[in-house]
């Protein structure tokens, strides 16, 4: 049988050529492969080193805005909104009041301690003269 | 960032005290730095009847926390927790006064970065804690003494 060229077949002739069974569903799967093959994203490839690099600069940035949030914290009462939260009064008046009330309560404590601790020195300081007195008579 | 979140709240109070943040028949007070400043700012500390200037120890401190519980069980868990904690946190005690109903006892402990000084006050059903964080020595303590 000899080979049909397709230029040689008229517009009348083709239409008579009968199409393959399935050969529509073919065509139409295969395109759409070729549709989802085209959507998948691109994964880039990064190299290990790339990688590191990558995770040690977010652990470095993280650490730089941690230490900025905390000094500028510090530095500047006026912006330290976050830090303030902690506390447990907003109002500078009464916390100064209960921090006043409880340096209070170290010094007078302190001072007791103290007033007994000089008040034993001079007792003792008397009967170390009382006794030197005492030898002195002796000898 | 858990590194640099816990480097912030890890400033000015003691770690120990402060789990009784949230404990029930327990009332607890903390005072920044930040709010130490901004308090010291409008008006000079002072002790009424005291001729001292405690402005000098207010300025080193980072942290004052106070514990207090009104509840006989509770202010003697309070006081058991802290006497154990002071034991084994290398606090040397400074003195102790007992004084009719009430046993007062201040502890010291001075680190590289902070020092601290814990004020355990007893009574009958009443137990308060004073923690005061800070960079101070024993020296610029002992400047509230007469």
């Amino acid at each position: 049988m000899d080979k049909l060229n397709i230029n040689d077949i008229g517009p009348n002739e083709l239409e008579h050529i009968p199409i393959p069974e399935g050969l529509e569903e073919r065509l139409a799967a295969k395109i759409d492969a070729w549709e989802k093959e085209e959507r998948k994203p691109r994964r880039f490839a990064f190299s290990k080193t790339l990688r590191y690099v990558s995770a040690a600069a977010c652990i470095t940035l993280v650490m730089g805005l941690g230490y900025y949030t905390f000094t500028r914290v510090y530095d500047n009462p006026a912006t330290a909104i976050c830090h303030a939260e902690q506390d447990t009064y907003q109002d500078p008046d009464i916390a100064r009041q209960e921090a006043e009330r409880a340096l209070t309560l170290l010094a007078v404590n302190l001072n007791k301690g103290m007033n007994q601790l000089e008040k034993a020195q001079a007792i003792s300081a008397k009967t170390e003269q009382t006794l030197n007195k005492q030898l002195k008579i002796l000898e | 960032m858990l590194l640099a979140v816990a480097c912030i709240t890890a400033q000015g109070q003691v770690k120990e005290f402060e789990r009784y943040s949230d404990t029930k028949n327990i009332t607890y007070v903390y005072i920044s730095k930040l709010m130490l400043q901004m308090a010291g700012k409008k008006a000079a500390f002072s002790i009424p009847g005291v001729e001292l200037n405690i402005n000098n120890i207010t300025n080193k401190l980072t942290g004052i926390q106070i514990i207090t519980a009104e509840e006989k069980h509770t202010a003697a868990r309070l006081r058991a927790e802290t006497l154990s904690f002071l034991k084994n946190g290398k606090y040397d005690q400074l003195m102790q006064v007992n004084e009719d109903n009430e046993k007062v006892r201040i502890y010291h402990h001075e680190g590289k970065k902070q020092s601290v000084i814990v004020m355990l006050n007893e009574e009958a059903f009443e137990t308060s804690v004073i923690v005061f964080s800070g960079s101070f020595s024993l020296k610029d303590m002992m400047s509230l003494t007469q």
